[in-house]
């Protein structure tokens, strides 16, 4: 079994401060999932409506009791209702941080937003040529403006069709024209699905799944992507870069402040506060050995990503870096963040700082950060942490010596830069690598952590047997933290893990087998890097020719929901471990399992056991190369083992 | 409270799932055994009372509900139910159902493998609220004039 929250972890150093935590007496997410057991099953299922207060309306999965609510909404309307407003809310959550990013970006082109620079005139230039925007004679921060004030429009979109879906290729593009889900603009679309749901409006569970699906598409082609091409322009476009991840990356001598949310803009200026000489001799002077950032959640892959800044885990990991003791600030802003941190943190010298206007906690200290200030924002932050190490008692200190190498920084641009691609990337060595049969194929694995599945082990699974099966892997996320603790972000983890196809591809570029390429709205790259699949040609004309697919092996976030609802609209099939919450309704489940496949060209599939799930994606995988016509793989594929072995409790 | 957590682990005790939204996935027939009743707008949980006389075992014409020791839990045997309903007519408590895709009648068995390794029926382990028990009618009695002794201790008390 997948573990059931059994306080376990497959990370030696997380399950150290597991158990460091129980003798400390600090209560975990394990513990409170044990206490709220049984969950509600009508909860599971999605047939339960609250959407107005006829109800709690719950309709009886044994088919013996109510079979529809006061209003007369049958199981399958609720259902696909309740699924609406879980991805209006994951495609709000990307959206609203990309347009902070963009933001961000015009405020830096307007002079107003302190500290922050234009980092990446290529690719502003280069979406500049995109949106069709004059740039001769005039000046990098004018092209900016122009390019912010456009891409800003786009959120604010109320009629035609978002700019960026030009991006998908022609075959897609018709698909979301026929079936109707062509998004618009992002904010309208989210805006129309909560709509949608409201007590008698849409009760045709496909046409509310038709409007979900185009609320998903505006977040991966909109709002996400908005969020990576402008993080890009504004602190740089990552390069392969060598770093270290997990809790021991926190070092007993230094001021340690973990970055845990969402949104880059802070982080960033955190980095660059770090090092100016003030706020230095600041941490000097009260006897510490510099500063340590790291983070957690997807702050800390976007900061790993551009500076190479270790990482100290992933979502579950959140409250055991605090139960280190040895944490001086942990700053929060967006998404993610446990509001446990606060209880855990109460007892000792460790100080949670609250950074965003959009979030607050009850009890934890608010450092508001603005765009404007963000400077000053961030050196005062530095010196609140620089006080609690001074407080800090290094002997209730308990800190896990175990970090392990990894690569990441890899994007569409950078991935086969070293190959001498110019900005247009080279995918032909990818493409040939699967023509020849050394690879299988390419793999998406993403999302999140879950207490209802053993910690990292449905990532490390999945993942070691997808790459075995010479399928590249390419992570964002918690998922790829997860990977990256367990060394597959190594390039020596393609002598002991991978295929003997994939080892070579991987000698030949100079990678890993499990590649990083950002934090969770960077999935946007993973289907830029399918368009450029689709580009380089021989694999077909639509992103659901291509020989991939998507996972997301211990997801739990709302944002999940959009991610593989968005990706499977794509045409690419996606396993997820859990369940949508959705299996109540019958009309829901097969169009999304089924329905979807001859409408988008991808479906989703649920499977708990991450071993089962990789052959599910294999299996799609070679469903796709026989449909291409491709040779037969060239190396034997290895005895396929079907099924997870429990992990080590 | 209402919220039917004991009918939910019943049925899907009683089909061997552990996970309802797989099972679903996967059209596993689930029916519960018990059900949660609105009585006067109060949620009252309703299953067989495991009658000493049982009436179900009486009028049975094929034998299919048996109990392996007097006072023991009433089961059924699907093989012999040769589908009379006579058993879902003579319940007082409406605690037997005909289940149509199975072809034969569906009741609590107090989950009497678990009771006999002295652990709780599902039903009682998935209710949040404790409310309901398992107890053995001595014990009950022996608990309930416990109560009613204290309560008229207090009342006396209270007079004095």
């Amino acid at each position: 079994m997948a573990g059931n929250g059994n306080r376990t972890s497959v990370d030696d150093a997380s399950q150290q401060m597991i158990d460091h935590a129980a003798a400390c007496g600090f209560e975990l997410a394990w513990d409170r999932y044990q206490a709220l057991l049984p969950q509600c099953d009508f909860g599971k299922l999605g047939i339960c409506c609250t959407n107005c207060v006829l109800g709690p309306c719950r309709i009886d999965p044994f088919g013996e009791g109510a079979e529809c609510g006061v209003c007369g909404a049958t199981a399958d309307t609720i259902a696909a209702r309740n699924l609406a407003r879980h991805v209006a809310c994951g495609a709000a959550s990307h959206s609203d941080h990309g347009r902070d990013v963009v933001r961000t970006l015009l405020e830096t082109a307007q002079g107003k937003a302190e500290g922050y620079e234009i980092k990446n005139e290529t690719k502003l230039y280069a979406l500049a040529e995109q949106f069709g925007i004059e740039t001769d004679g005039k000046d990098l921060r004018q092209v900016a403006l122009e390019v912010a004030e456009t891409a800003l429009a786009d959120f604010g979109r109320q009629e035609g069709v978002l700019r960026l879906v030009s991006r998908a290729p022609e075959p897609l593009q018709k698909k979301w024209q026929r079936m109707g889900v062509t998004p618009t603009g992002i904010d309208a679309d989210v805006v129309r699905l909560m709509h949608a749901t409201h007590m008698g409006v849409d009760n045709d569970p496909i046409h509310i799944l038709k409007q979900v699906i185009r609320t998903a598409l505006s977040d991966g082609w909109g709002g996400s992507m908005y969020a990576t091409d402008c993080s890009d322009i504004l602190f740089g476009g990552p390069e392969p870069i060598r770093s270290r991840a997990n809790l021991g990356v926190l070092r007993p001598n230094a001021v340690n402040v973990v970055v845990h949310g969402h949104e880059p803009t802070l982080s960033e200026m955190l980095v660059a506060a770090a090092q100016s000489p003030d706020i230095r001799n600041l941490a000097e002077e009260a006897g510490a050995d510099g500063f340590q950032l790291a983070g957690i959640c997807c702050t800390a892959n976007e900061i790993l990503m551009r500076h190479g800044i270790p990482i100290a885990g992933n979502f579950l990991q959140q409250e055991l870096a605090l139960a280190t003791g040895a944490v001086d600030a942990m700053v929060v802003d967006v998404q993610c963040v446990f509001p446990s941190a606060v209880k855990i943190a109460k007892d000792m010298s460790t100080r949670i700082i609250s950074t965003s206007k959009k979030a607050a906690f009850e009890g934890v200290e608010q450092i508001e950060f603005d765009e404007e200030h963000a400077l000053q924002s961030a050196k005062k932050i530095l010196t609140a942490a620089v006080e609690a190490f001074k407080q800090r008692d290094p002997a209730a200190a308990d800190l896990p010596d175990s970090s392990e190498h990894l690569v990441a920084g890899y994007t569409v641009e950078s991935i086969f830069s070293t190959l001498g691609g110019t900005y247009r990337p080279l995918f032909r060595p990818l493409n040939r690598g699967i023509m020849d049969g050394r690879l299988r194929g390419v793999a998406g694995v993403v999302g999140c952590n879950n207490v209802k599945i053993t910690h990292d082990w449905g990532h490390v699974e999945m993942v070691k047997e997808l790459i075995r099966n010479d399928v590249l892997v390419v992570q964002t996320g918690c998922s790829a933290i997860a990977c990256a603790k367990a060394g597959l972000m190594r390039p020596e983890a393609a002598d002991l893990y991978a295929g003997k196809g994939l080892k070579e591809i991987c000698d030949a570029v100079g990678i890993a087998p499990v590649l990083h390429v950002g934090s969770c709205v960077d999935n946007s790259r993973i289907l830029l890097a399918c368009v450029e699949m689709v580009k380089e040609g021989g694999l077909g004309d639509d992103l659901s020719d291509l020989p991939v697919a998507g996972a997301a092996p211990e997801w739990m976030s709302e944002k999940a929901m959009a991610i593989a609802t968005y990706v499977a609209a794509s045409g690419i099939f996606t396993v997820l471990s859990e369940p949508f919450p959705v299996m109540g309704s019958k009309a829901v489940r097969q169009y999304l399992t089924e329905g979807m496949e001859a409408d988008f060209g991808g479906m989703l599939a649920f499977e708990q056991d991450p071993v089962a799930a990789a052959h599910l994606m294999i299996d799609h995988i070679n469903k796709k190369r026989e449909a291409l016509g491709l040779t037969e793989m060239m190396y034997e594929m290895p005895e396929p083992a079907r099924k997870a072995a429990a992990p080590a409790k | 409270m209402g919220c039917r957590a004991c009918e939910t682990a019943c049925a899907r005790a009683h089909a061997g799932v552990e996970d309802i939204e797989k099972a679903l996935l996967e059209g596993v027939h689930m029916r519960p055994r018990v059900h949660v009743v609105d009585a006067e707008g109060h949620p009252v949980p309703v299953q067989c009372q495991q009658c000493e006389n049982a009436p179900c075992m009486a009028v049975c014409p094929s034998d299919a509900l048996q109990r392996d020791e007097e006072g023991g839990p009433v089961y059924t045997v699907p093989d012999k139910c040769v589908g009379c309903k006579l058993c879902v007519m003579v319940c007082p408590f409406g605690a037997i159902t005909w289940d149509e895709p199975t072809g034969c009648v569906i009741k609590c068995d107090v989950c009497r493998d678990l009771v006999e390794a002295g652990e709780a029926p599902f039903c009682v382990a998935a209710c949040p609220t404790d409310a309901l028990a398992v107890a053995q009618p001595d014990e009950l009695s022996a608990q309930k004039r416990r109560g009613a002794a204290v309560q008229t201790v207090h009342v006396v008390q209270a007079a004095d």
